[in-house]
């Protein structure tokens, strides 16, 4: 292993194990897919276009691989694409609901939040605010339509606040 | 324009609307209070989403471990460990082989050419109907192939629809064209199909226990630990465990792969070919049978010829052709009754018996391998001159390959599904290029297409193993930096031991060249296709 690929390694682990944990959900498991990330992008270096971001190019490697693992692991495929999921079916919500999430002030609330989600829930959320993929790219990288990708981001998004306004109405 | 709905004003805050939809939203935003609030507290919530999910715990970082081998890889080593092991013995042990393996020492090389030449004349012979059971047997890889690879590839909602259609395209080239396919699968239960159970379609078992009493109208296709099939099965049986019985009627023709095959069947419609330990039939079978087990016992009738391999082999039947060992041993038993020929391969003349109630009616011919003896330091030497010669070859062919295609040094094996769908894709190419080819050279343009496919074919069969070698190597040296000439170096080494593991060297050759063949028709396929790289993966 060169010099170059053992520093990248060090200073982008957290970040790619923080993805993996995110997107598993499982701390053991994450540990083991960073590592296997690394041993793919050391494979693969050499396709790597050194004018990106490494951080970008390793966290897509992750995210992928999450992805694969997730798949491999479910029982049943995940229903990314379920029906039920048009957008007429998710209704409308009075404004202001936002709150309970836009002013969280309690990182790990929000990601103890992110991680109680479904697989079909959580993996576009992660892939959206932490690799912070496009809809397309997600739509793409999951097999679903790009509106797909917002219906299951917004069920996602009222899932997260109501477990947080909940929690609030807990601690108070 | 009325309120937009949430969803669009999340894809807006989101940035995910097209440009249209951005400026309605955007214009309806600019005159409407409630709207531009909702926006900036949607846009607010994204923040805090990312930067909760963002934040990183100052965990410990971990040394890099690029060498975590994988289980079955470690089997692989192994077996290369193994492979060195039974090698390097009887060579440092010289004569000290006990003579009932001579035939099987991989240092004779004129038994083994004897052998081959043997071979050759039973497979001319045979041939239409082996290939016959090697086609449907491939045909139903190839289906097992498409469904894996369909399954893994397309998850989205294509999968459904590209499936159907290339099991339905698959299905109809399949010899018995009205069939399709009933997949049955218990981890570590019993697949039980019961007496009275009629399963129309070609069944693909797996499971721990394989209890088949009802009937199979198509292929049965069998793999567990215990396999006992006493329904009648239309089609042929291909199957693999530690104990296989077969006590039913068989239509087509039987593979079977056990430790212990016991075929007491009825009736089997076309050949048997058993592989095992010990392998026993008292079936009537209408065409060949065909045994490599340390004790072959064929007790029931063969309408065609017997081949044995092994230790010992027993006849006590009626066979209708000819009778060949190549064995320690060999029995005639009564009431055994031999129409044609009996050519005996064996260590000694003593080890030919010959019931005096059993009736050849062709001669008896008994040819004792004593060369073995005598030409042992040089065929050792000849053996040793060879493997380097071999090695040498691959190795340079190999070097000059990566070299000039790099992309070939990524190709990498990680999970056993991918060596099985490579052995899928790879056996489709083995079959399906050389037919093809004679397909084209019925047409008159076709036939220079046809001899530059199988030239090319054949190139791709030699540079099967090697690829298969380079992914060995690379992967028993994961991640250590090294130099791609000593990752294909030691491959080439270990798959060099591995194909000379005697009695199973050949079985192993065959499928790290489908394997390869697989490997490099897919490496081609990504190519074709723009290749994309791993951050394309999923």
């Amino acid at each position: 292993m060169s010099a170059e690929f053992a520093e990248l390694y060090r200073s982008h682990y957290r970040r790619v194990l923080g993805l993996c944990q995110r997107l598993l959900g499982q701390p053991h498991q994450a540990e083991e897919a960073a590592q296997e990330v690394f041993v793919k992008a050391y494979r693969a270096i050499d396709r790597y276009d050194p004018a990106q971001p490494f951080a970008a190019w390793v966290l897509r490697i992750a995210g992928n691989h999450c992805i694969d693992l997730i798949r491999r692991r479910a029982r049943e495929p995940l229903g990314f694409d379920e029906a039920g999921t048009d957008v007429a079916a998710v209704a409308d919500t009075a404004g202001g609901a936002e709150a309970a999430l836009a002013d969280a002030r309690d990182a790990e609330a929000v990601r103890a939040a992110v991680d109680a989600l479904p697989d079909r829930y959580r993996v576009p959320v992660v892939l959206a605010y932490f690799e912070e993929a496009s809809y397309d790219d997600i739509a793409a990288r999951l097999g679903i339509t790009r509106n797909h990708v917002g219906v299951l981001l917004l069920r996602a998004r009222r899932a997260l606040r109501e477990a947080l306004a909940e929690r609030e109405v807990e601690s108070t | 324009m009325t309120c937009p709905d949430e969803l669009m004003l999340m894809m807006r805050a989101d940035d995910a609307l097209d440009p249209a939809s951005r400026a309605a939203v955007d214009d309806h935003a600019a005159g409407c209070a409630v709207c531009a609030a909702r926006l900036s507290g949607l846009a607010r919530e994204a923040g805090v989403l990312s930067a909760a999910l963002t934040s990183t715990d100052e965990a410990p970082i971990p040394p890099l471990d690029l060498a975590g081998a994988r289980t079955w890889f470690g089997a692989l080593a192994g077996a290369g460990v193994v492979a060195l092991l039974s090698l390097l013995a009887p060579a440092v042990l010289g004569a000290a082989l006990p003579a009932v393996a001579g035939w099987f020492n991989p240092f004779d090389a004129w038994g083994l050419a004897e052998m081959a030449v043997d071979g050759v004349v039973f497979l001319v012979q045979n041939g239409d109907a082996i290939m016959t059971v090697l086609v449907e047997t491939a045909s139903v890889a190839v289906l097992v192939a498409f469904a894996v690879w369909l399954g893994l590839r397309f998850r989205d909602r294509r999968g459904g629809p590209l499936m159907l259609v290339s099991l339905l395209g698959v299905a109809a080239l399949l010899p018995p064209p009205a069939e399709a396919l009933d997949l049955r699968r218990a981890e570590e239960g019993t697949v039980l199909i019961p007496a009275g159970e009629t399963i129309a379609d070609t069944l693909i078992a797996f499971g721990e226990t394989i209890e088949v009493d009802g009937d199979v109208e198509g292929d049965l296709v069998a793999f567990a630990r215990r396999v006992s099939v006493r329904g009648r099965v239309g089609g042929s049986i291909v199957t693999g465990a530690e104990t296989v019985t077969i006590a039913g009627e068989v239509g087509g023709s039987v593979l079977g792969f056990a430790e212990t095959l016991s075929v007491p069947a009825v009736r089997i419609g076309g050949n048997l070919f058993g592989f095992g330990q010990s392998v026993e039939t008292s079936a009537a079978i209408a065409q060949n049978a065909l045994v490599f087990a340390e004790r072959a016992d064929v007790a029931g009738s063969v309408d065609r010829d017997v081949m044995g391999f092994g230790e010992s082999v027993e006849i006590g039947g009626v066979v209708a052709g000819d009778v060949t060992a190549y064995a320690n041993r060999l029995a005639l038993l009564a009431p055994a009754r031999v129409g044609g020929d009996v050519v005996a391969n064996v260590a000694s003349a003593d080890n030919v018996t010959v019931s005096p109630s059993a009736v050849v009616d062709g001669e008896v011919t008994t040819n004792v391998r004593e060369d073995f003896e005598d030409d042992h330091e040089f065929g050792a030497g000849q053996h040793i001159v060879f493997q380097l010669l071999w090695f040498t070859a691959k190795f340079v062919t190999g070097f000059a390959l990566l070299a000039l295609v790099p992309g070939l040094r990524q190709v990498s094996l990680e999970t056993p599904t991918q060596a099985f769908l490579a052995g899928g894709i790879g056996v489709v190419s083995l079959v399906a290029v050389p037919g093809v080819a004679v397909l084209v050279a019925f047409t008159l343009i076709g036939l220079p297409l046809a001899a530059i496919a199988i030239v090319l074919w054949l190139i791709a069969l030699y540079l099967a193993q090697i690829v298969v070698a380079y992914v060995v190597g690379a992967r028993l040296l994961r991640g250590r930096g090294s130099h791609y000439a000593a990752l294909l170096a030691l491959g080439l080494a270990v798959v060099m031991l591995v194909v000379n593991v005697p009695f199973l060297g050949g079985l192993v050759s065959f499928l790290l060249t489908i394997c390869g063949l697989g490997l490099l028709a897919l490496f081609l396929w990504d190519r074709l296709r723009g290749d994309r790289g791993p951050e394309a993966a999923a």
